[in-house]
């Protein structure tokens, strides 16, 4: 079970990614030439969900974890879910949603240490909003960084190409290895960038097998 | 940087009881105020979802107004189908188009620098307004 852990701070895009994505991986069967079973896990803070049903009415299987975070407060249900899911659907992706205030180096941790499974972190920005968050928060937004390869840059189509120049370089300066790819998520992510993303989970998962 | 923000103001629709609002709640995670609601209501969904994008509209503005930053304000509006009531005393059939649909709107706010009990106020009177 390869396993991708969505992050990024409140608002900027995570879901809209997540649809894409798995969208994506569905239509990889054709290329597998076998089904490709995909199970999200859907993290909210809230007590109510509302992404969980916009993800099921697209017609995936999610398990909830609401009220909490699975960096923190949750660890013990996103372990027991985990596990759950791997028994009962063993599906060959699973992607998890994290909480906008999580960490998700810390959900990879967790799921290191009590699974044994390592998970490739995708992280979302918005681009549009960036610089105020960091003024506001700058310990989570950049605490959110640490940890993943590719940051997607939601957004940018609402801001012009000097501010992404410098919201771009306030990204690279709190995670230097990272790969900056602006998007717009409202639009159709390229094959190419979803490609890159799965092929970087894949190569974590045949490297670790 | 975050400062504490600690303006409550005053609740003054008909679902205050000691700053108990039903269908709604409130908790803190580290800095962010998580307040959740729901409500169902009967009426015409297309009103609803223009007054509901309208009252979203005013609660942002009031976030911003008391120096609260918005992590997101996410509402889901769910509707049954239209209802339709068949019934006979064994002389005809009575069909019968139910006016209105019960419209259920979940909300959640996630939010930084701002008064728990106002927002709650605040998604309350939303509700209300709806």
């Amino acid at each position: 079970m390869k396993i991708l852990i969505l992050g990024g701070f409140l608002g900027s895009g995570k879901t809209s990614v997540l649809l894409q994505l798995a969208e994506y991986l569905v239509s990889l069967e054709k290329e597998y030439h076998s089904e490709v079973k995909v199970a999200i896990v859907e993290n909210e803070i809230g007590a109510i969900g509302i992404d969980d049903k916009v993800l099921k009415k697209a017609g995936f299987i999610v398990n909830n974890l609401f009220s909490g975070c699975a960096c923190c407060s949750l660890t013990g249900e996103l372990v027991a879910s985990i596990k759950k899911i791997q028994t009962e659907l063993d599906p060959q992706w699973l992607i998890i949603e994290a909480t906008g205030v999580a960490y998700p180096g810390s959900i990879r941790t967790v799921i290191l240490d009590e699974v044994g499974l390592d998970a490739t972190i995708l992280i979302i920005a918005d681009a549009k909003r960036w610089q105020r968050l960091v003024n506001a928060m700058e310990l989570l937004v950049s605490g959110q960084l640490e940890d993943t390869s590719i940051v997607l840059l939601n957004k940018v189509d609402l801001i012009s190409s000097a501010e992404l120049k410098q919201v771009e370089h306030s990204i690279l300066n709190y995670n230097q290895t990272a790969e900056v790819i602006p998007i717009s998520a409202k639009a159709v992510i390229p094959e190419d960038i979803l490609k890159k993303i799965v092929n970087q989970a894949e190569d974590l998962y045949d490297n670790k097998a | 940087m975050i400062t504490k923000h600690d303006h409550a103001e005053s609740c003054n629709h008909h679902h205050h009881a000691g700053h108990h609002h039903h269908g709604i709640e409130s908790h803190m995670h580290d800095d962010a105020l998580v307040c959740s609601g729901n409500r169902d209501i009967i009426g015409d969904l297309e009103t609803i979802k223009q007054n509901l994008v309208g009252e979203i509209e005013i609660l942002t503005r009031w976030i911003e107004e008391m120096s609260g930053i918005i992590g997101h304000v996410k509402a889901l509006v769910e509707c049954d189908a239209p209802v339709t009531m068949i019934s006979t005393t064994g002389v005809d059939i009575t069909v019968k188009e139910m006016v209105g649909s019960t419209v259920q709107i979940s909300i959640v706010a996630i939010v930084f620098n701002t008064n728990a009990q106002s927002l709650e106020c605040r998604i309350a009177g939303l509700f209300d307004a709806l």
